[in-house]
């Protein structure tokens, strides 16, 4: 299962099956075993703190939290940080603009551009600030399955549900969009079969072309679609489902002591830096 | 009173142009506990329709259909007939809800609103009971088609229902595939007793039950043990329906004038008569 999940999602071809939504990577650790909602609040508390903080020096000493973790985790290095790859130009472009465009002592001319020692300064804060948002998020995701994540959510919503908001709902719509996923793919790529064998091209000529040519596969696959939908619709009432109420849980969430124990470190450095600061 | 009675059901579906097809017309039947029932019928032949008035999904327009005592139409009595009427459906992608074989058959305890012991308990059951122990944490679209209807059978298992419908529950599958469910659902009848309706246009698999009853046109056309039924040649072929492969090769040996009885509704039975056939010779 591990060994699997991971070479999928570290192949390089780019099947269709190669989507991975969630990217949970399974393994035994500490971090794994935490419940969702403890991983989920001081997820939420680190990325207010790395707001919060403004020096260098302090958003340095942020990445200590997410090394500790990472370590603990067992997971792969490069399963952290392969994910900032797309963000590669960004935090180039982040990092540029901030050199140039802060006014301050000028240590090096390039024409009419001076960078500045408070741009290069700043531009390092906000780029070490992302990269720590980034690794934060990814930890989320690949130490707790998509699951256990929506079953989290919901837990921590309920109290919104007095104010109507439907969080139940949300974590049932998510968990069957999960399911669906690759019972969807899999029909996607039936139909592109079924019309590649009838003639219809893919994968050549400009953008717009290609856009046009996804119509005769997005049709029947919508049509499927809510042909799905109707019958699990069905198939869930005659199960006996009718909402939220009065349902119980297979696993329900259980908050260890480690849980609470890591909460309270965590409330605690959070109040410390409010004050602190 | 436990039994499933249908009392004179008439049932339409509103045209495009919001005109009424009749689908069931003053259909009339019961199922008693512990029987086998086959409802044989040809597309369109409003067995399917029939199939969802028994747990609720459908309320007859005309007409009263009670499930060990309670009426169906009383919106108060559904949560109780569906979980006495288990159901499983045609198409085994779209009634698998969760992400893991564990957490599907757990959404019906779940929706019962039991005790989380429990739930596991009778997660535990059902996987036995369908032999899928091995699955647990599979995600559906690993398994294969019988597979797939081994769990929603499990997920139907696991509320503790008394009847079971399958409708046309194997139509969708191959042939091994078939035989899989078959023989599950055959295991269920005779060792625990489950009583069984399955919605079918299969012969071999109307063999099978204790019972037939044949729709035909939103009517009852036939009833009766699946030898009395399948000599009825004329009305079959008036239903769109054939009678059972093997009883069929038993019938033109006979013409043939080879001593076969014919009462062979199975290709296993009709390989035992054929081989004791030999063995005399």
């Amino acid at each position: 299962m591990e060994s699997e999940q991971q070479e999928r999602a570290g192949g390089t071809g780019i099947m269709l099956k190669d989507i991975t939504l969630g990217q949970y990577v399974h393994l035994e650790s500490p971090v794994h075993r935490l419940d969702p909602r403890t991983k989920v609040i001081i997820t939420l508390l680190y990325t207010i703190a790395l707001f919060l903080l403004s020096s260098l020096t302090s958003v340095s000493l942020a990445g200590v939290p997410i090394i500790a973790i990472i370590l603990l985790s067992k997971l792969p290095w490069h399963y952290i940080f392969r994910g900032l790859k797309p963000l590669w130009i960004f935090i180039v472009f982040t990092l540029v603009m901030h050199f140039l465009s802060t006014p301050g002592e000028v240590l090096y001319c390039l024409g009419p551009f001076e960078v500045t020692q408070e741009g290069v300064i700043q531009g390092l804060t906000v780029t070490l600030r992302l990269i720590w948002l980034y690794a934060g998020a990814t930890l989320l995701t690949l130490t707790t399955s998509p699951i256990a994540l929506t079953d989290g959510m919901e837990q921590l919503l309920t109290p919104a549900k007095r104010v109507g908001l439907p969080a139940h709902e949300f974590a049932m719509m998510t968990s069957i969009a999960l399911r669906f996923i690759p019972t969807l793919i899999e029909e996607t790529e039936k139909i592109m079969k079924a019309q590649s064998s009838r003639g219809a091209d893919f994968d050549s000529g400009n953008i717009f072309r290609r856009a046009k040519s996804m119509v005769p596969l997005m049709v029947p696959l919508l049509l499927s679609a809510f042909r799905r939908a109707d019958e699990l619709a069905m198939a869930m009432e005659a199960r006996c489902y009718r909402g939220g109420e009065g349902r119980t849980r297979f696993r329900p969430l259980v908050m260890r002591q480690s849980d609470y124990a890591l909460l309270g470190v965590a409330g605690l450095a959070f109040i410390l830096l409010l004050v602190w600061r | 009173m436990a039994l499933i009675t249908v009392e004179n059901v008439s049932y339409s579906y509103p045209d495009p142009s919001g005109q009424p097809i009749p689908a069931l017309k003053s259909v009339s039947l019961t199922i008693c506990p512990g029987e086998w029932v086959a409802i044989l019928g040809a597309n369109g032949s409003g067995k399917s329709t029939l199939a969802k008035h028994l747990n609720a999904l459908l309320v007859p327009k005309e007409g009263r259909v009670s499930v060990n005592g309670l009426d169906t139409s009383d919106k108060e009595n559904w949560f109780d007939i569906r979980r006495t009427v288990g159901m499983v459906f045609q198409n085994p992608d779209n009634q698998l809800v969760a992400t893991t074989v564990e957490e599907d058959i757990a959404f019906g305890p779940e929706n019962l609103g039991l005790a989380p012991a429990e739930i596991v308990e009778r997660v535990e059951r059902a996987l036995q009971d369908v032999g899928l122990e091995g699955m647990r944490t599979r995600p559906p679209h690993d398994l294969s088609g019988g597979q797939k209807q081994r769990v929603a059978i499990a997920g139907v298992l696991a509320l503790g229902p008394e009847y079971l419908v399958l409708d046309e529950a194997t139509s969708m599958l191959d042939p091994v595939s078939r035989r899989e469910v078959l023989e599950t659902v055959r295991h269920l009848h005779e060792n625990q007793g489950m009583t069984v309706v399955t919605i079918t246009h299969d012969m071999d698999e109307a063999a099978l039950a204790h019972r037939i009853i044949v729709m035909d046109q939103g009517s009852v056309l036939l009833e009766g043990s699946p030898v009395e039924v399948f000599k009825k040649n004329q009305l079959l072929t008036q239903a769109g329906l054939d009678v059972p492969p093997a009883l069929n090769i038993a019938r033109r040996l006979q013409d043939k004038g080879l001593p076969i009885e014919p009462n062979v509704l199975t290709l296993d039975k009709l390989v035992k008569v054929l081989c004791r056939l030999k063995s005399l010779n």
